[in-house]
């Protein structure tokens, strides 16, 4: 039946399906670009991109694992089972986004390769070195994702054998543990609210409590019998006590504890058949399928079998076990030896005044419960893109103005940061300049050190303070001028600070935001590549201070403190004000981490 | 399912669930978004005399106030002005040795910025300007006048 390779088979229930997925999927992007862009009109794009994609796919990861006990709970949820190789594609797509944003914002433009960046996980000096690797653990998601959407086809099915191909496909829960550990070593450690850390335990707690409800009702069912009453045993011919007819909906199965094995009890009509719980196809839970046009049907993936024979229709020739049945009063008994595969069974017969009797699941109005469950799934999505917005920390006002180019006049130096200096009255402004991507503005105005010059660039503000992004190529002397008067540098004594030691151009607007954990690897390949490292300290009620790192006597910055960009550090050493910027002249051995 | 899938299904659930549960708690305790380290004072305490206060107050760019500790659990801490204080002039240097809530109770901690290490002849004592939220401002006193 599935031996060989068929094309999709797109059925209208499929397309619904599908329909109500991408539904969610734009609605769960919608209400949470809306809510956060309300809150924070300065997050730039890639990090909103990022953030929805991120936050769907962990939601979406959540419902695939939560589908499989809920449908066991209760038949109703059956319609989220069916089809969901299709959600577990999805979420690969939507997954795959959230890292190529990352990865390019993160990893690209800078001197390192983007895939050894990421295989360092922002640890310049021989890896990861703040907690666990939580880039490393994205992507390992990210290729169990891929391997089993690349084999969510019955041709893979085919190939690779129902148990590899299960096995494969149940390393969805070690994946999300390892997601888990990826949102909480990375988005979670930048988040200053606690609502981020309880809506991921929350999720975390309700993907497992829920298979662990599932499983204590199965287990209750073994114990106490589908009717709620302990079993007498097996009978002197064979048969043993399963499950009470007003249990079994009309056309639809029952799994049922048959002496320690499963099996799929079914109602058609008067008649009571039971079969093997095990599809042939990929071991799916026949007992949660249906009768449809006479046949058994997998709930998984459709694959039919007549509730007689245990045969498919031709021209397939799969074949499942079957049971003999009775019916004896109430109850309906099963031989707990099995026949041949493909053997008719003898099945029991309910009396007529029985046949209305059944008072089982699922509801009589399928396609009603089927609009609720969708109904239900949308509001799900806003609900759940609300929260996660909301567990979103502030950003600061700042801003980069991509694609605006302005031209400006000043006097270059390069110690100890290339910066131009522009004469405001009494006192000179100081703007830092770097280059485009992940690098410094060194080469740049190499030729322009100490004269006059005349640039193009683009603004880079935040909190008062202004950088400029210079386009390469556009540096020019502008005149031979005599140099301006330089503020005087004013010692203002020894400091020990914490905070964080960021990248200039990404802190200031370019990203936002530019620092903590999650930037890290950015911020690193910034400073490598030259642009002027920051320490941002961190004062009370959250207030911070920026202040232009540099060596001990003022000089650029040794890279040996690359391994400690990004990471919460403490650090003693001088501070020096030159008309509005602060200095903070340290060695690099007097930075040390404050956190493991 | 078989029956070992089914027990391999549910040992791997069980030891997913303890994974995340363990990664969970080890990624809370070692988040990098909590507060500093506890303050060495807490605000509303009083300075008792193992603290040698110096209090620099500096009314140069608005109401701004800053004590120092030369103890080793010295720091910088933010203390409520005076009323008589607040018409001080502008650009007025005023120092208070002694027990800070001499100026006023304690408003909050800065716990981030341990003692400074003041030198013993003269130097330089950077201050906290309320103005601008933690502007640093500096002044140098003369070690005659504290």
């Amino acid at each position: 039946m599935s031996r060989q390779y068929r094309a999709v088979a797109w059925t209208p229930a499929k397309k619904k399906y599908d329909a109500a997925v991408a539904a969610f999927m734009l609605i769960y992007a919608a209400v949470f670009a809306w809510a956060t862009l309300v809150r924070q009109p300065n997050m730039t794009a890639e990090t909103l991109l990022m953030r929805i994609s991120g936050s769907l796919a962990f939601v979406m990861l959540s419902g695939i694992l939560l589908a499989g006990p809920l449908a066991r709970i209760s038949p109703r949820f059956l319609p989220v089972l069916r089809n969901r190789r299709h959600l577990g594609v999805a979420t690969f797509f939507v997954a795959l986004i959230h890292a190529a944003t990352a990865l390019f914002q993160f990893h690209f433009l800078g001197d390192l390769n983007p895939l050894v960046s990421l295989l360092q996980d922002g640890g310049a000096t021989g890896g990861a070195s703040a907690g666990l690797p939580f880039q490393l653990l994205g992507a390992a998601v990210l290729v169990v994702l891929f391997l089993m959407a690349a084999t969510s086809h019955d041709f893979w099915l085919a190939n690779l054998g129902p148990g590899v191909w299960k096995g494969l496909h149940m390393l969805a829960y070690p994946a999300y543990a390892v997601l888990l550990g990826h949102v909480a070593f990375g988005a979670l450690q930048q988040e200053a609210s606690d609502l981020a850390w309880a809506a991921t335990a929350a999720t975390a707690t309700a993907v497992f409590g829920i298979h662990v409800l599932a499983a204590w009702r199965e287990r209750t069912a073994r114990t106490k019998g589908a009717g709620g009453e302990a079993s007498p045993g097996i009978d002197d011919r064979g048969y043993s006590r399963t499950v009470r007819i007003d249990c079994l909906a009309d056309a639809h199965g029952r799994v049922v504890d048959l002496e320690g094995r499963r099996v799929a009890v079914f109602r058609n009509g008067l008649l009571v058949a039971c079969v093997s719980n095990v599809c042939s196809h990929q071991m799916g839970p026949l007992g949660e399928g249906k009768i449809v046009d006479g046949y058994i049907t997998c709930p998984w993936h459709g694959f039919q079998f007549d509730p007689a024979t245990g045969r498919a229709p031709a021209p397939y020739e799969d074949c499942i076990e079957t049971y003999d049945t009775e019916v004896r009063g109430e109850w309906v008994w099963i031989r707990t030896t099995p026949n041949a595969p493909g053997a008719t069974a003898r099945n029991g017969q309910i009396r007529e005044a029985a046949k209305d009797d059944a008072t089982a699941e699922p509801a009589a109005k399928p396609r009603t419960w089927a609009r609720q469950l969708t109904a239900a799934s949308l509001a799900a999505a806003v609900a759940t893109a609300l929260v996660a917005a909301a567990s979103q920390r502030k950003l600061p006002k700042a801003s980069f103005e991509f694609g605006v180019v302005r031209s400006t006049t000043g006097f270059v130096v390069a110690d100890p940061y290339p910066s131009l200096i522009i004469p405001r009255g009494p006192v000179s402004s100081r703007y830092l300049l770097v280059g485009p991507g992940k690098h410094g503005a060194d080469r740049l105005v190499a030729g322009m050190v100490g004269k006059w010059a005349k640039l193009d660039g683009t603004l880079v503000f935040r909190d008062g303070y202004t950088m400029v992004e210079v386009v390469p190529g556009s540096v020019e002397l502008a005149s031979s001028r005599p140099p301006p008067q330089r503020s005087i540098a004013e010692n203002l004594g020894l400091q020990a600070i914490e905070g964080e030691i960021v990248g200039a151009k990404c802190y200031m607007g370019v990203m936002n935001p530019g620092d903590g954990i999650v930037h890290r690897a950015c911020a690193t390949l910034c400073v490598q590549g030259g642009v002027p490292p920051l320490l941002r300290a961190t004062l009370v009620g959250g207030r911070t201070e920026v202040l232009v790192l540099t060596g001990p006597t003022g000089e650029a910055v040794d890279k040996q403190m690359l391994d400690r960009v990004g990471l919460p550090v403490r650090a003693t050493g001088t501070v020096v004000r030159q008309g509005p910027t602060l200095f903070f002249q340290v060695a690099p051995g007097d930075i040390r981490r404050t956190r493991p | 399912m078989r029956r070992r899938h089914r027990r391999a299904h549910a040992a791997l659930a069980m030891a997913s669930a303890a994974t995340s549960a363990w990664l969970l708690v080890a990624a809370w305790t070692s988040r990098t978004n909590r507060p500093p380290a506890a303050p060495f004072i807490e605000p509303g305490d009083s300075a008792g005399p193992a603290f040698q206060w110096t209090v620099v107050l500096d009314t140069r760019q608005g109401p701004a106030i800053a004590a120092y500790s030369s103890g080793p659990e010295g720091g910088w801490l933010h203390v409520s002005l005076p009323a008589d204080l607040d018409a001080a002039e502008p650009g007025l240097i005023l120092e208070a040795p002694g027990a800070f809530d001499t100026l006023g109770s304690v408003n909050s901690v800065r716990p981030s910025v341990p003692a400074p290490q003041m030198p013993e002849e003269g130097g330089a004592l950077v201050l906290v300007d309320f103005a601008r939220d933690l502007r640093l401002a500096e002044t140098s006193l003369p070690r005659s006048r504290r």
